[in-house]
């Protein structure tokens, strides 16, 4: 099973080394690929965009997971309280989720933030705001909002689970002891969602890191040119493969050196789950 | 503790077995759907860029396959850059699924040298219905590489300026028969009422070479500006060049449309189409969608003058739309059937007549402009047929090394092309200034000019 | 202080919680309508003429119609489904396939430094895809596999692959040691555990492991854009189809958005207190 995973992970990244160290256009070298070196990864870093690429996905992710990760609590929190039409409040706030991400950003690009015909101007208008072009002057923004819209619903279920594994008898016990709702938030209900939000954190980062439909199919432009879509267009619009490859590896080093905090997340609930098996 | 557990490969048979089912599951499904020919028919698959030319002959794909009782057509669909990128990876690594292509005269020249097209001259010589001498002659020149034709037109377009009548009438103002560049920013100034929603002028401004670099080369062109000297030099930071930039960024920010920066051809037909704009630069083939009274609100109103000018006196923008035919595919007579069918004098009346004469191609052929019922529905034939005409890739203010004037001939102009529309972009919400694009773009256009050279010079 | 002087008080409290409760239920009543809006709006868009989807201000009363669904069915939109349905299906039978055996390993027989295996399992999910995007078109190439749906079938497992060991890991580590040893007593081998014992006991939360790679499979954009060009395409890439040069298209695109989401969303919404519950499991053990 493992060699099975292996082979379909590893050895696509060691063909990707071996392309990354030649010059290989697919309109221009007519007999393939061609032995250069280093030259790929040294034209890389003279490269602002790419450095931007990585820039932009670095506050893209951040931006999506914490503001995903904050709504997400804050509803989780609401909806588990005991009110009327609470599984349907629930499924209301689930279905972004559900929702195909490539129609996501379709229906945020043309019927949320158009400047001209969009719901968002449309709400703010009344305010005295004129029409404000969301993609074009804050596309970073909108494809965040577009991200958090989507990912809210998984956080929220996921320290909804949590909320609702908590153990109500504790509750009642400290608040016979006197503790108010916010103590008893930070010292009891806060430690207890530990595991869920690491969860949730680790997993949203995974998936938003590869955020690809939001941002070709909604904002396309240099501001919001995260990772994957940069490989994309250097592999498939500019067909070099080799500079294309050296990117593939530079990113797959730097993941992995960021991808070791989330792993050390992981990890840490590795041990706990270690813990409470002995 | 370990004792009582399943052995190592139990777990891996099982795991075997079930791998062996979903793989055979997905198989079937997949085999079945292989193209090519059963029981004598041919499938021919088409890729098609969403444009409306297309979606007419899709619309009538019906006829060609009655008049073909042994073809069948299967079409893919796609938004124009999204198809290219797709049918550039097909080609380029041996892998295209597809027998026919809508492609571009930027397409043409290099998907032939790379022998990625078949010519289709034999089947044109021998085929006089075809009539080859009757396609515009700006038109068929894009088409051809080493003197073979590659691809059949199935629209002609080169630029204009459209106004919504209108708007004009209750600003008082006239549009002048030949304007320039700083007339139409006089009367973007004059026409504009935001209060009602009225974008004085729409350009293409998204971040791509077929958007916003589509409306600034030309105006680039106007200004007497080119992207390299002769000696491959760049040139965005010349006076020209930033004077159009200049004036490109100005008319964008000031008297464009809310959402300029992402705006391309469907955006500014939405709203020119529902009255948001008061003029539209774009491509003539834009005339028959601005007359569809189905989804413009405007049909009717609609004035068109040729495309502005300025110092230099050239028009700037030439593109078809076109058929061609993959070197690989197996299924090459049907396909050179469904080029002649959708190429032909015929199908001009067909289209005219079952789907109303905006819709018969544009500035293909020379007859089009000899039929009256064309020339009634369209009131834009005689401004974009003069424009077609006089469009000449190879003709720049100063000498280049590179021809082209909507899009640079070079394999690398879809990369770089990009690469500076996403600065000029950037520009339109004012996250950049002219010097700015000017000192990115020179430097991307250094990066690519030893590339391009070698390119031109044949290496 | 006197009783008297604390019971008002105290009244007052209960009286405060009562209002401050209604606020927290408007409060979440108002975030629930303004995310599920613009789902809302995709629908009711579906249900537009083309000239009533795109206008200023929007238009929440119109002639509704079904011609945009009509429209939308008829652009050859079983094929896509088809491929959607096969991959996304297929692809999550063979992920629970592989992953029970493999979380069942890990789970019940730690093998040696098991935790290496579950940080490589995650690693391989780290790297975006994009980063590997060339060499698999490249080798699917050469396998002459491009624009196939087992190809997306193999990578879609590959994708899902280390979210549903650990998961599935985790909810077997739920089932106590005595139910198999006790099984394991009776004579049953290892078939017959896991079938009779393991899989009643963990189905919940194989169904929400399941759901989460459906959703993942069914949303996939970047590999089937890459990878299938025209007999493998599936519903991500009917979509974007509709994105036309050609005037308005925000009504088509809406009916379409909605026949490509709804298998989702209809699974996710019958299936939501599972996913909770199968999540609360992944997350503590």
């Amino acid at each position: 099973m493992m060699i099975v995973v292996l082979i379909v992970t590893q050895l696509p990244f060691l063909i990707t080394v071996y392309y990354s160290l030649t010059d290989w256009n697919l309109t221009t070298s007519s007999d393939g690929p061609v032995f250069v070196g280093f030259a790929n990864y040294v034209e890389i870093f003279s490269e602002p965009e790419f450095l931007q690429a990585a820039g932009n996905t670095v506050v893209m992710t951040v931006g999506a997971v914490v503001v995903s990760f904050l709504l997400g609590l804050g509803l989780a929190l609401l909806v588990n309280r005991e009110f009327f039409g609470r599984g349907i409040a629930r499924t209301l706030l689930i279905t972004p989720f559900l929702v195909l991400p490539a129609a996501t950003a379709l229906l945020w690009k043309t019927s949320m933030f158009s400047a001209s015909y969009g719901i968002i101007n449309w709400v703010l208008s009344p305010l005295g705001l004129g029409p404000i072009d969301w993609l074009g002057q804050f596309p970073m923004l909108s494809v965040i909002t577009i991200l958090s819209w989507q990912w809210t619903p998984f956080f929220m279920l996921i320290l909804l689970a949590g909320l609702q594994s908590e153990d109500p008898s504790i509750i009642e016990a400290a608040s016979v002891d006197g503790a108010g709702p916010f103590q008893r938030f930070r010292h009891l209900t806060v430690p207890h969602l530990r595991p869920y939000s690491e969860l949730g954190i680790v997993l949203g980062t995974i998936y938003i890191l590869q955020t690809f439909d939001a941002v070709y199919l909604a904002a396309p432009g240099s501001a919001t040119t995260n990772l994957p879509y940069y490989l994309y267009q250097r592999a498939f619009r500019g067909l070099e493969i080799g500079q294309a490859s050296a990117m593939a590896v530079v990113v797959l080093i730097v993941t992995l050196i960021i991808a070791s905090f989330g792993l050390r997340v992981a990890s840490g609930l590795l041990k706990d789950a270690e813990g409470k098996r002995k | 503790m370990s004792t009582m557990h399943p052995s190592k490969t139990r777990i891996v048979q099982f795991g075997a077995v079930a791998v062996g089912l979903a793989l055979a599951v997905s198989g079937c499904t997949a085999s079945t759907s292989g193209s090519s020919s059963t029981d004598g028919v041919t499938t021919l698959t088409v890729a098609t860029a969403s444009v409306p030319q297309f979606d007419d002959i899709r619309a009538l794909t019906k006829q060609f396959e009655d008049a073909n009782p042994d073809i069948k057509v299967k079409y893919v669909n796609l938004p124009e850059d999204q198809l290219r990128d797709q049918l550039t990876q097909g080609v380029a690594t041996g892998s295209s699924p597809f027998d026919v292509v809508s492609i571009g005269p930027y397409e043409v020249p290099i998907w032939a040298k790379n022998g990625w097209l078949s010519s289709i001259d034999d089947q044109v010589q021998k085929d006089t219905a075809f009539d080859e001498q009757d396609i515009i002659p700006a038109v068929l020149n894009g088409l051809e590489y080493d003197d073979k034709l590659y691809a059949v037109p199935i629209s002609g377009e080169s630029s204009m300026l459209m106004y919504n009548k209108d708007i004009f009438a209750a600003a008082g103002v006239t549009m002048p028969e030949n304007p320039t560049w700083d007339q139409v920013r006089e009367l973007a100034a004059q026409v504009q009422d935001t209060s009602k929603n009225v974008a004085g002028i729409c350009l293409r401004g998204d971040a791509s070479w077929g958007a916003s670099m589509a409306a600034l080369n030309p105006i680039i062109n106007a200004y007497g500006g080119t992207w390299y000297d002769d000696d491959w030099n760049p040139q965005f930071s010349s006076p020209a060049v930033k004077k159009a930039i200049d004036m490109y960024l100005d008319l964008q920010q000031n008297y464009g449309i809310p959402d300029a920066s992402t705006a391309g051809f469907p955006e500014c037909l939405t709203a020119f189409g529902q009255g948001n704009a008061a003029m539209w630069f774009d491509a003539t083939s834009a005339g028959s969608s601005v007359e569809d009274a189905a989804t413009s609100t405007v049909a009717g109103k609609v004035g068109y003058v040729a495309a502005p000018v300025e110092s230099w006196n050239g028009n700037g923008w030439l593109w078809s739309w076109n058929l061609a035919i993959t070197e690989t595919s197996k299924n090459q007579d049907a396909a050179w059937k469904y080029l002649a069918f959708f190429g032909s004098k015929d199908y001009v009346q067909l289209a005219g007549t079952e789907l109303g004469w905006e819709h018969a191609p544009a500035a293909t052929r020379t007859s089009t402009y000899g039929i009256q019922d064309y020339l009634d529905a369209a009131p834009f034939a005689d401004v974009s047929l003069a424009a077609v005409d006089n469009a000449d890739p190879t003709d720049h203010a100063t000498p280049t090394p590179y021809s082209g004037i909507l899009f640079l001939s070079l394999p690398s102009y879809q990369d770089f092309g990009t690469q500076i529309a996403k600065h000029v972009s950037a520009a339109i919400t004012g996250a950049e200034t002219t010097d700015q694009i000017s000192e990115a773009a020179d430097q991307i256009l250094g990066k690519f000019a030893e590339e391009n050279r070698d390119w031109v010079d044949g290496k | 202080m006197t009783a008297t002087a604390i019971r008002p008080r105290s009244r007052a409290r209960v009286r405060r919680r009562g209002v401050g409760g209604k606020l927290l239920t408007a409060l979440t009543w108002v975030l629930a309508v303004v995310m599920f809006f613009p789902f809302f709006w995709m629908v009711l868009s579906g249900f537009k003429p083309e000239a009533a989807a795109v206008t200023s201000p929007p238009q929440f009363f119109f002639q509704p119609t079904l011609d945009q669904f009509a429209i939308a069915f008829d652009n050859n939109f079983l094929p896509y489904f088809i491929n959607s349905v096969t991959a996304s299906v297929a692809s999550v039978l063979l992920v629970i396939a592989l992953a029970l055996p493999a979380a069942y390993a890990l789970a019940i027989r730690p093998i040696r430094k098991w935790r290496d295996v579950m940080f490589f399992l995650l690693t391989t999910r780290m790297l975006p895809i994009a980063g590997a995007i060339i060499p698999i078109y490249l080798i699917a190439n050469s396998l002459g596999i491009l624009d196939r749906i087992v190809t997306l079938v193999i990578l879609y497992t590959a994708m899902n692959l280390p979210l549903a060991v650990w998961l599935i890991r985790s909810f077997l580590i739920e089932i106590p040691m005595e139910v198999i040893e006790a099984s394991r007593v009776d004579g049953a081998n290892f078939f017959q555990q896991l079938t009779r014992v393991i899989l009643p006991m963990v189905a919940p939360g194989l169904a929400a492991t399941a759901l989460l790679c459906f959703i993942f499979s069914w949303n996939e954009f970047f590999l089937a854009r890459s990878l299938t060009s025209v007999d493998a395409q599936t519903v991500p890439l009917y979509l974007v189809s509709f994105i036309s040069t050609k005037g308005l298209f925000w009504a088509k695109l809406s009916a379409a958005s909605l026949l490509a989401t709804l298998p989702v969303v209809i699974a996710g919404l019958v299936a939501q207190k599972q996913l909770v519950r199968g999540l609360s499991l992944g997350a503590i053990k």
